[in-house]
């Protein structure tokens, strides 16, 4: 098992059946996970932020970084590397609310509110979510199988394909 | 009381359906309005959407022209430059229709409606304001979003009457 | 499979924002039919097939539960599912109209992937 670690503001391809990529420490950022079970290609992209509005240049330096730049991104680069947009299964984990306040500045839920419009636009629905509530997550994609693990609270869970899984924080419903 | 729980609705309902359907966040806590304000101002699109029931009303959704473009294109899935005029309309109405929709589903959950199809209206059909029963106005991205109600008596039934 | 899919609402925004989800889900479409409320798709329906309605309630003219009624007392067309998509949310309305033959009911505001998960759940899952 070959494990490519995924950092903040990040984002890995994998095309080899061996190999397994991972991210650590999702709190507000969002893990978003493809993978093409035909071609056996998969992208991991670990992105903190919704808009590069705010910083256009760090936009284009590290566009993993941004929801509108990262995502695109990703979905260019599984394609490139022979992954096809209907056969593409996509899983999203993070988005939580790491500070105390209810109100306000809920990066983690504007991060996922972004995630789901840029997939949208991009033609593209989400098959299974593990976002929102107030814990970190860390999640595993494999390449070769398309498995896609997700550790929260101490215990470890395979997020299928097709089946929602709520994120448990009463502003979000996984419908 | 029953004008709390219909500002309530109403408050659930915009940022619902402004988030699941139209991919658009609320920005900063709710605006401070008059209870009746002017009517629409040119950079605005206003719909009204007239419902009978119990009770009938009607609610009125205004929304910066600027807001209603990207909002409409997202909906749609198309480009900014590539939504008409007409389809922006379109998509104003069908967000007047849902955000009505789900306040009356809100507060009256024994009831049925009927909702007539929402209507574009100009400054010069709304000249007189209608007071209303409840408002809502939040910031949204590139201008603001208000929802007016208005109703022919009090929503809310009492709790007696209601049947879950 | 291309599947024949029939989208019955008065709002043009609607139809096509369903009919992106359809397609975005899965499924393929060999036609894709579109009417304002309940008497249009009556008189398409006796004119073409479909595997599948989708409709709104609250229409001007024939609205969608007097679509459904009409639809469940024909021998042929009370066989094609229908799933209701409307900001109804109340539970007599719900249970009118799964009584009057709809297979699923999605209650607006609603994500992409819970019209998905109710066209699969009515239609099977896409084949490749």
């Amino acid at each position: 098992m070959d494990q490519i670690v995924v950092g903040m503001a990040d984002c890995k391809i994998g095309d080899a059946p061996g190999q397994v990529l991972a991210t650590y420490a999702l709190g507000s950022c969002i893990g978003l996970a493809v993978h093409d079970p035909k071609a056996n290609v998969g992208g991991l992209l670990h992105f903190m932020l919704p808009d590069s509005g705010i910083d256009p240049a760090r936009g284009r330096d590290n566009p993993w970084m941004f929801a509108d730049t990262g995502i695109p991104l990703l979905l260019n680069q599984v394609y490139a590397r022979g992954a096809s947009k209907k056969r593409l299964i996509v899983r999203a984990a993070g988005g939580a609310n790491m500070m105390e306040l209810q109100n306000g500045f809920d990066i983690g839920r504007r991060n996922y509110l972004a995630m789901r419009k840029i997939l949208w636009k991009s033609g593209i629905l989400v098959h299974g979510e593990a976002v929102g509530g107030v814990r970190s997550r860390t999640v595993r994609l494999e390449v070769g199988s398309g498995k896609f693990w997700l550790q929260e609270a101490g215990e470890v869970r395979e997020l299928f394909a097709g089946l929602p899984q709520k994120g448990g924080d009463p502003w979000h419903t996984v419908s | 009381m029953s004008e709390d729980l219909l500002h309530q609705a109403l408050e659930g309902a915009v940022e619902e359906v402004l988030e699941r359907m139209f991919f658009t966040e609320t920005l900063g806590d709710a605006l401070e309005l008059e209870q009746s304000p002017a009517p629409p101002r040119e950079d605005e699109i206003a719909v009204r959407v007239a419902f009978e029931g119990t009770p009938s009303g009607a609610l009125t959704l205004r929304l910066t022209a600027a807001a209603a473009r990207p909002i409409a294109a997202d909906f749609l899935g198309e480009d900014q430059d590539a939504v008409s005029d007409g389809q922006i309309h379109e998509v104003a109405c069908e967000l007047a229709n849902m955000i009505c929709g789900s306040v009356l589903s809100r507060v009256e959950s024994a009831a049925t409606f009927r909702l007539a199809k929402p209507q574009i209206v100009s400054g010069a059909e709304t000249a007189e304001a209608e007071p209303a029963a409840a408002i809502h106005a939040v910031e949204i991205s590139n201008g603001n979003l208000t929802v007016m109600m208005t109703t022919e008596r009090p929503a809310c039934s009492p709790p007696a009457e209601s049947a879950s | 499979m291309a599947y024949r899919v029939l989208i019955v609402d008065d709002s043009p925004a609607m139809r096509t924002f369903v009919r992106r989800v359809v397609e975005l889900s899965g499924f393929e479409l060999s036609e894709c039919f579109e009417a304002s409320n309940g008497e249009e798709a009556l008189n398409l329906l006796r004119a073409e097939w479909v595997d599948a309605i989708l409709t709104d309630i609250n229409m001007p003219g024939m609205d969608g539960q007097e679509f459904l009624r009409r639809k469940s007392e024909d021998e042929l067309l009370r066989a094609i599912p229908a799933i209701v998509i409307s900001t109804d949310a109340t539970e007599q309305r719900i249970a009118r109209m799964i009584a009057l033959g709809a297979r699923g009911y999605v209650t607006k505001p609603f994500v992409p992937e819970t019209l998905r998960a109710e066209l699969e759940r009515t239609l099977g899952v896409p084949c490749e």
